[in-house]
């Protein structure tokens, strides 16, 4: 934190001096800083002729982005979940396995309705959240550079690419092991399908602001 | 930022769509009240059951009695320890569940199943004949028949 500080202070006076940019990032790198330390340092003034230079907006942490960014992404996290689990014990009833004992489908059952009840509390707060937060951020640049909002969708990002990851893994073990029934391909497919869908909406939601984070 | 308010959407309808199959697939609440009230049936069908099986005796001294409460079942072997009067009856329709007695040694007890097939019932192990919804069964230890003889 005192190094990014100290790099902030350097870009500064050296703006305030009438160096240009190009001149500053050749200087620090030949100090040894590297193309990211510099960019950012020198992303954290607006290019433009004014002195003293103009900082480039930051967000700002608030309580109010932090009730409203943990409650979609614990909403998000119940209803990807409980969606995965609902669709998985559907096939346990629809594509029964010879294998399969018969708690199999009372099990079935009844995960499905825990799941139901789940979805139907969680999906509505998700979407509604969604909704509210997006048109937040699309009326004021500010909320748009939330580092809640940042944090928790890297969050979610990174438990998207774990379950990914993890499905893939299984996939692999259970063609190596004999599991490979269709009921195991349309379950490992339904993960991949909503962890994938998830991942690629977050990515794109943090690509897009990336140069205001 | 329209694509980013379209996810939630699709996300809605992907849910909605999982739930309603979900429903289809495993009923309402009602269905699930209807088979709540069918393992209770066939818990107490089977208590009943095991009762007239007399299986502490082995040999019961009498035969099976004629008409079904916990008086006569405990006259008849002895007094059932987990069976109270209120287990004779259906709960859902209050009527008393169906006592045939085939032979001094052969009885069926039955109730009214709103889906005497469902695999759930199978877990508590009894011999439920799904088309008749009845328990068929014999007193342990009982003499042996002439056609069991031949």
């Amino acid at each position: 934190m005192g190094t990014r500080d100290e790099l902030k202070g350097f870009v500064r006076d050296a703006l305030v001096a009438g160096r240009s940019r190009a001149e500053i990032a050749d200087a620090l790198s030949a100090a040894g800083w590297g193309r990211g330390e510099i960019e950012t340092a020198l992303s954290d003034f607006s290019d433009t002729p004014f002195i003293p230079p103009v900082p480039r907006p930051r967000g700002s942490v608030t309580a109010r982005d932090t009730f409203l960014y943990a409650i979609l992404f614990t909403a998000l996290l119940f209803a990807s979940g409980y969606l995965i689990a609902l669709v998985h014990s559907l096939l346990d009833i629809w594509l029964p396995d010879a294998a399969d004992s018969e708690y199999v489908r009372r099990g079935a059952e009844s995960s499905i309705r825990w799941a139901i009840a789940v979805l139907i509390v969680s999906v509505p707060v998700y979407v509604w959240l969604s909704i509210v937060t997006d048109r937040r951020a699309g009326s004021d640049p500010g909320h748009a550079r939330s580092p809640v909002r940042k944090w928790l969708t890297y969050l979610a990002l990174f438990i998207c690419a774990l379950v990914i990851f993890a499905d893939l893994t299984y996939v692999i073990y259970a063609l190596l092991n004999g599991e490979f029934t269709l009921r195991f391909i349309l379950k490992a497919g339904a993960i991949a399908v909503i962890a994938g869908l998830i991942f690629l909406h977050y990515l794109r939601t943090v690509e897009g602001k990336h140069e205001g984070a | 930022m329209k694509a980013h308010s379209l996810f939630p959407v699709l996300a809605g309808v992907v849910t909605t769509t999982a739930v309603v199959a979900g429903l289809i697939t495993v009923g309402g609440g009602e269905d699930a009240r209807h088979k709540r009230f069918d393992v209770k049936r066939i818990k107490e069908l089977r208590e009943i059951a095991s009762s007239l099986m007399c299986v502490r005796s082995k040999a019961p001294a009498q035969v099976l009695p004629e008409t079904l409460n916990v008086e006569s079942i405990g006259a008849y072997c002895h007094r059932p320890k987990y069976l109270v009067e209120t287990d004779l009856t259906d709960d859902e329709t209050g009527e008393h569940y169906r006592y045939l007695r085939r032979s001094d040694w052969d009885f069926s007890i039955c109730a009214e199943f709103h889906d005497p097939h469902d695999v759930e019932l199978r877990r508590w192990n009894v011999r439920l004949n799904p088309r008749t919804g009845c328990i068929d069964d014999r007193v342990i230890g009982a003499p042996a028949t002439a056609s069991d003889n031949s």
